[in-house]
């Protein structure tokens, strides 16, 4: 069969340098490709530059063969604009803003058919592909929810009939459950269109369940290709190998993860050699030199040593599981319920909830789920309606609880020093500033940090930063409020593994609220499971995820990409 | 969906609030009387021989033996049926003296509005459209100049070219009629949307850049929509933050027209007002104010009502 979408020798360069150099990729018209990498690699500006919508000041050169048709790059992009939409189009990441906020629905996904097909039977249908109900077509986007406006946006792109579809992290902004919604419907269209599907994502999960290929991405130059079950089981780059073990697993909390040092360097920055050899425990000189090229026939790799049989460690071993002994509360809430504004649903509804001094405890929902409401009436953000919030101690509220945000880079006042940010948390809670070095320490960076701006720092490290920030003055409770969510999943591994070394340490309560459930297991020992501001399910973490009771949390578990109550699922995806 | 409904109690609401936010105004007004230093008869009386017989009269025509919530009731009963009293400076009915210059002042205030409506905003538009480009460069510098350059400064430049040196438009006056007044107020006008057009050009480039810098537009792109079409979706974006500043420009072009009045030698309210402050001219000084913040007022509530009507978001939040 011939290939639906065929990228030959893509290089694009930006005012600061090459972005992505060396790219080849084909998808032919019956499969979906994925194409996985973590932030900065490259793989939304490939997508942008095969659709030629690249930013101002950024160029490409290559070709983009579309079955017989041929486009060269370096033609600029005036060269696709007769082929968007009709032969190749493009789903964004973000449904809340892929939209115009004051056209409806209908006229916008009608405004790529001809003038002539427009009529409301055709927007009845197309909003019918993407299993929505036709009153959509007169509702404005605001008024729907993400997964419905994902499907708005979906029908859009498709409204000319590609051939292609490019989905550039086309689910990443949905929570779990909608997630697998919207992949059944791509995997469905695909496969009903016949048509070829580029998915770009950072998630392993998601790619290993959908896509018959893989293609890794790292610092802007392809890694390795494979089958899901080739990059699983058998990785033979060592950066697939890590980008793998940094996932947490889902089905068991393991001791440590395996995370490597450092962060994704610029693509520029690289300057000779592999772009993973700065952090890979097998490079030698030669790595460090001379660039390895792409070789192998379906199953690809560039590295001058790759990974066999013998070099791969085991997938990450089960921790030994630990009794867990109810300590002595350090906070109890009871029957706490609050309520923005009357006509709005409830934030929370009678929720009790108990954290033990050196507790960690895990809370997980969706969006919606009233989670983020309840760490900031933890620590006086908002004021709750009715219930209690009882503390232990009498100590004041600095000394209490401290929270960490998932946003570090708007979490950090971007004026200031990274000292002066600390010094003026240590006062916060009576230190002294003289204490700075210590906590940079204890997070794992050199003292010469303290004259920085949190600009010349990585998003790992500024998390740190906020890390140690609400650590300064010495609280009993530390309160991560989606604290990883936000970082590539190897700089996730290395801020995970540093708070269960936090805990060790310091002897400190966590409350780490999440949305994903394998992060939650690996951290905390006690869950609660929220849902539209109640707690719907509890337990300690091992007995609820092992054995899931209740039925929200049994879809959440179905719903996490990759794991094994999903892959049960995912062979007979059903339709939503 | 627009409903009948919720547009009647959206502008019922607003109109409240203008008629609230208005008496607040005319209470402060009022008690500019009272703030005044020195016996509010005698400085009612002016320059008039102050005998005790005059002052009994002042008193009596402005209520001043009345308890002060009744002398500011009786006033507003006065203001709501158009009498302010009497000039002090010229022992007219401040309302006579007032309707021509209102008249003037709206119509010079209505024509560099119209010229910043019909010039700035095409070119902020074609400005962030060609973002860098030349009429971006070009206009964006010339921006700058307008913004930077003082009302009576720029008016005296026409006046000298185009009034003296080349002698096209009159340099004196207000016309009479229609077609003359507009030939009078042409430079006036041009003087003040000068100033006021800059603001609203750089006001528009912005508000459409950061429409084009917008998701959906990356997404229309991608899906082959012509450029009329994701132009269209742009300016229907772009049109709401681009209305609000408009109304603000209307309001301060009301309220502003004081230099380009004394430089032209206009007769209008600006002038008055500069003339009755120095006066200590307080009836005309109430009125005057009264009557900007009302203008401002209106404005406010024609630009609610227009973002009612342009913006879903805006009638859901109202409906809720």
């Amino acid at each position: 069969m011939i290939d639906a979408l065929q990228l030959r020798d893509l290089r694009i360069t930006g005012p600061a340098g090459v972005i992505v150099a060396k790219m080849d990729l084909s998808v032919r018209s019956d499969e979906t490709v994925a194409l996985v990498g973590e932030s900065g690699c490259g793989k939304s500006m490939t997508a942008k530059a095969i659709i030629g919508l690249l930013p101002r000041g950024v160029a490409a050169t290559g070709t983009v063969l579309l079955g017989e048709t041929r486009v060269d790059l370096a033609d600029g992009p005036n060269a696709m604009s007769g082929l968007r939409g009709r032969r190749i189009s493009l789903l964004l990441q973000n449904p809340f803003t892929s939209l115009s906020p004051v056209h409806k629905c209908g006229s916008q996904i009608a405004a790529a058919l001809e003038p002539s097909r427009r009529g409301r039977e055709m927007i009845a249908s197309r909003l019918e592909e993407v299993d929505l109900p036709t009153r959509v077509a007169q509702q404005y986007p605001f008024e729907l929810s993400g997964g419905m406006r994902q499907r708005v946006a979906l029908a859009a792109s498709l409204a000319s009939d590609p051939e292609v579809l490019i989905g550039d992290e086309p689910t990443t902004a949905l929570d779990v459950t909608t997630q697998r919604e919207v992949l059944d419907l791509l995997h469905r269209i695909q496969s009903e269109r016949g048509m070829a599907l580029l998915l770009i994502t950072h998630d392993l999960g998601v790619a290993r369940e959908r896509a018959g290929r893989i293609l890794v991405m790292y610092a802007g130059r392809l890694m390795e290709s494979g089958t899901g079950a080739d990059l699983f089981d058998a990785p033979r780059h060592p950066y697939t190998a890590v980008l793998r073990d940094s996932e947490p697993p889902l089905e068991h909390r393991v001791e440590q993860l395996r995370a490597v040092p450092g962060s994704v360097p610029r693509p520029w920055e690289v300057l000779a050699g592999c772009s993973f050899a700065a952090r890979c425990p097998r490079a030698d000189d030669k790595c460090r030199t001379d660039e390895p090229p792409l070789e192998g026939d379906s199953a690809q790799v560039a590295c001058w040593h790759p990974l066999g049989a013998g070099d791969i460690a085991p997938l990450s071993v089960p921790a030994v599981r630990r009794d867990i002994e109810i300590p002595e509360p350090l906070v109890q809430l009871r029957n706490v319920s609050k309520r923005f504004s009357e006509s709005a649903p409830p934030a929370l509804v009678d929720v009790s909830i108990t954290i033990g001094a050196g507790e960690a405890v895990g809370i997980v929902g969706e969006s919606g789920s009233g989670k983020t409401t309840l760490a900031r009436c933890l620590v006086d953000l908002e004021k709750y309606d009715s219930g209690t919030i009882d503390w232990s101690s009498d100590l004041p509220q600095a000394r209490r609880a401290q929270i960490v945000f998932q946003d570090p880079t708007s979490a950090l006042n971007p004026a200031m020093t990274i000292g002066a940010t600390l010094s003026e948390a240590l006062r916060a809670g009576g230190r002294q500033r003289s204490d700075v070095p210590g906590l940079l320490d204890m997070i794992g960076l050199p003292a010469s940090y303290a004259r920085r701006k949190p600009r010349g720092l990585s998003g790992g490290e500024q998390q740190r930063v906020a890390i140690a920030r609400a650590l300064a003055p010495a609280p009993q409770l530390l309160i991560c409020d989606e604290a990883v969510s936000a970082l590539d999943v190897s700089v996730q591994a290395q801020i995970l593994n540093l708070l269960s070394e936090l805990l060790d340490r310091l002897g400190l309560a966590l409350l780490f609220i999440t949305h994903d459930l394998a992060v939650v297991r690996q951290v905390a020992t006690r869950l609660y499971i929220m849902r539209d501001g109640q707690v719907v399910d509890s337990g300690d973490t091992e007995s609820i995820l092992a054995n899931p009771s209740h039925p929200y949390t049994q879809s959440l578990l179905a719903s996490v990409p990759g794991s094994q109550a999903a892959s049960a699922l995912g062979q007979e995806p059903r339709d939503a | 969906m627009l409903s009948q409904g919720s547009l009647l109690k959206f502008t019922l609401g607003r109109l409240l609030a203008t008629v609230a936010l208005l008496l607040a105004v005319s209470f402060i007004v009022f008690t500019l009387l009272q703030l005044t230093p020195g016996d509010p008869a005698r400085n009612l009386l002016g320059p008039r021989a102050s005998s005790p017989e005059a002052l009994a009269e002042i008193r009596d025509q402005y209520n001043l033996n009345e308890p002060f919530v009744r002398q500011y009731l009786l006033w507003l009963g006065g203001v709501v049926q158009g009498d302010f009293g009497d000039s002090i400076r010229s022992d007219e009915p401040v309302t006579a003296l007032l309707a021509n210059r209102v008249l003037l002042t709206m119509q010079l205030a209505a024509l560099a509005f119209v010229l910043t409506l019909l010039v700035a905003v095409p070119l902020g538009i074609a400005a962030a459209w060609r973002a860098g480009g030349a009429i971006d460069r070009g206009v964006t510098t010339g921006a700058i100049v307008g913004v930077g350059a003082p009302s009576y400064a720029v008016g005296l430049l026409l006046l000298y070219v185009f009034g003296v040196k080349l002698d096209v438009f009159p340099i004196y006056g207000s016309g009479e009629g229609g077609l003359d007044r507009m030939w009078h107020l042409s430079l006036p006008a041009v003087t003040l949307a000068i100033g006021v057009g800059a603001l609203v050009f750089k006001l528009t480039r912005t508000a459409v850049l950061a429409e084009l810098d917008q998701d959906y537009v990356a997404f229309a792109q991608s899906r082959g929509l012509s450029r009329r079409q994701i132009r269209s979706m742009v300016l229907r974006n772009a049109m709401l933050p681009i209305v609000t500043s408009l109304g603000l420009v209307f309001a301060f072009l009301f309220g502003g027209t004081i230099l380009v009045e004394v430089t032209f030698a206009l007769q209008g309210i600006g002038s008055l007002l500069a003339g009755s402050v120095t006066f200590k001219d307080i009836p005309v000084v109430q009125a005057i104010t009264l009557l900007t913040a009302a203008v401002i007022a209106l404005t406010a509530l024609a630009v609610d009502l227009f973002s009612f009507a342009a913006d879903p978001r805006v009638r859901s939040r109202a409906a809720a």
